[in-house]
């Protein structure tokens, strides 16, 4: 019996929905709330997960989801919504701000902003992880307001 | 942090300038940050050997406590920035294989005496259910919490 479930090829939408959607960084995003289906090609093409009280749900297309596992579903991106929020500091642990907004091409992040008129580009990030860590030498881009 | 140490006497017989010298208090109470930027405690006591500063006791919660050596520091600044994800702290993290399995969470971490070179974790499912030694070379990601590359039974 458990030979044929590892082996089973097609999966219903019980084995997907409730589960738990994770990030490439092992994060649990939330649950799975919702499947998404194209009307005319009848083809799946994303997930809807539940971020928990307060944060909006997000979409997720099938392009971005790695494998539906036993217990969860691994996502192939990192969502750079995700990075909203984070704290930012310097390289000896000064609080800079908040990431506000995260610029990225093709889910790679180019910058982020601190503010409406700052930003630090990705080259001068050290690390993003729990928070956000810049380099030793980093710089602010202001942008001059009209 | 002040304490007046311009009105402050000195009784030296090569130094005039107190100011430049860092204090005790500086340290102590500091919030200390690991390398991906997560809150791991704060500075409870600065160990001391040889009159220079050997390691820092990192206080999280009332129960965790652990030594960091001084080789481990980045900065101590506004906060003490570490240049390692201590691998201690991988305790608790939920483990998942490579199907997206969920195999339990890290009971221990065994490392290579008392570095933090990880070598295996431990896992378990359930408090009555066998615990998993998961070796370092099967582990995919290891951040926020822990993937294998590897499919388990």
């Amino acid at each position: 019996m458990n030979k044929m479930v590892a082996e089973r090829k097609i999966i219903t939408s019980d084995d997907i929905l409730g589960k738990d959607a994770v990030d490439p960084d092992g994060q649990i995003l939330g649950v799975i709330t919702k499947l998404h289906i194209e009307k005319d090609s009848k083809k799946m093409v994303g997930i809807t997960i539940d971020e928990g009280f307060m944060k909006p749900n997000l979409f997720v297309g099938l392009d971005y989801i790695k494998n539906f596992g036993v217990d969860s579903v691994f996502l192939s991106k990192i969502p750079t919504e995700k990075y909203i929020g984070l704290k930012v500091f310097d390289s000896k642990g000064k609080l800079i701000g908040h990431v506000k907004k995260v610029v990225s091409k093709r889910h790679k992040v180019t910058a982020i902003e601190i503010s409406k008129d700052k930003r630090v580009s990705a080259s001068d990030i050290q690390e993003i992880g729990i928070n956000v860590i810049l380099k030793e030498k980093y710089k602010i881009e202001e942008k001059t307001s009209k | 942090m002040s304490d007046k140490r311009e009105k402050i006497e000195i009784v030296s017989p090569k130094e005039s300038n107190i100011l430049k010298f860092e204090s005790m208090k500086d340290y102590i109470g500091k919030n200390v940050v690991s390398k991906s930027g997560e809150h791991i405690g704060s500075i409870l006591d600065v160990l001391f050997i040889d009159k220079g500063v050997q390691g820092i006791i990192v206080s999280k919660g009332f129960f965790s406590r652990y030594y960091v050596d001084r080789a481990y520091f980045h900065t101590v600044s506004d906060k003490a920035m570490l240049s390692i994800n201590p691998v201690i702290l991988l305790v608790k993290k939920v483990v998942f294989d490579a199907d997206g399995k969920r195999l339990g969470k890290v009971i221990r971490v065994k490392r290579k005496g008392k570095t933090n070179e990880l070598e295996a974790i431990v896992v378990k499912k359930r408090f009555y259910s066998k615990a998993r030694e998961i070796s370092k070379a099967d582990i995919d990601v290891m951040k926020k919490n822990i993937i294998l590359n590897k499919m388990y039974e």
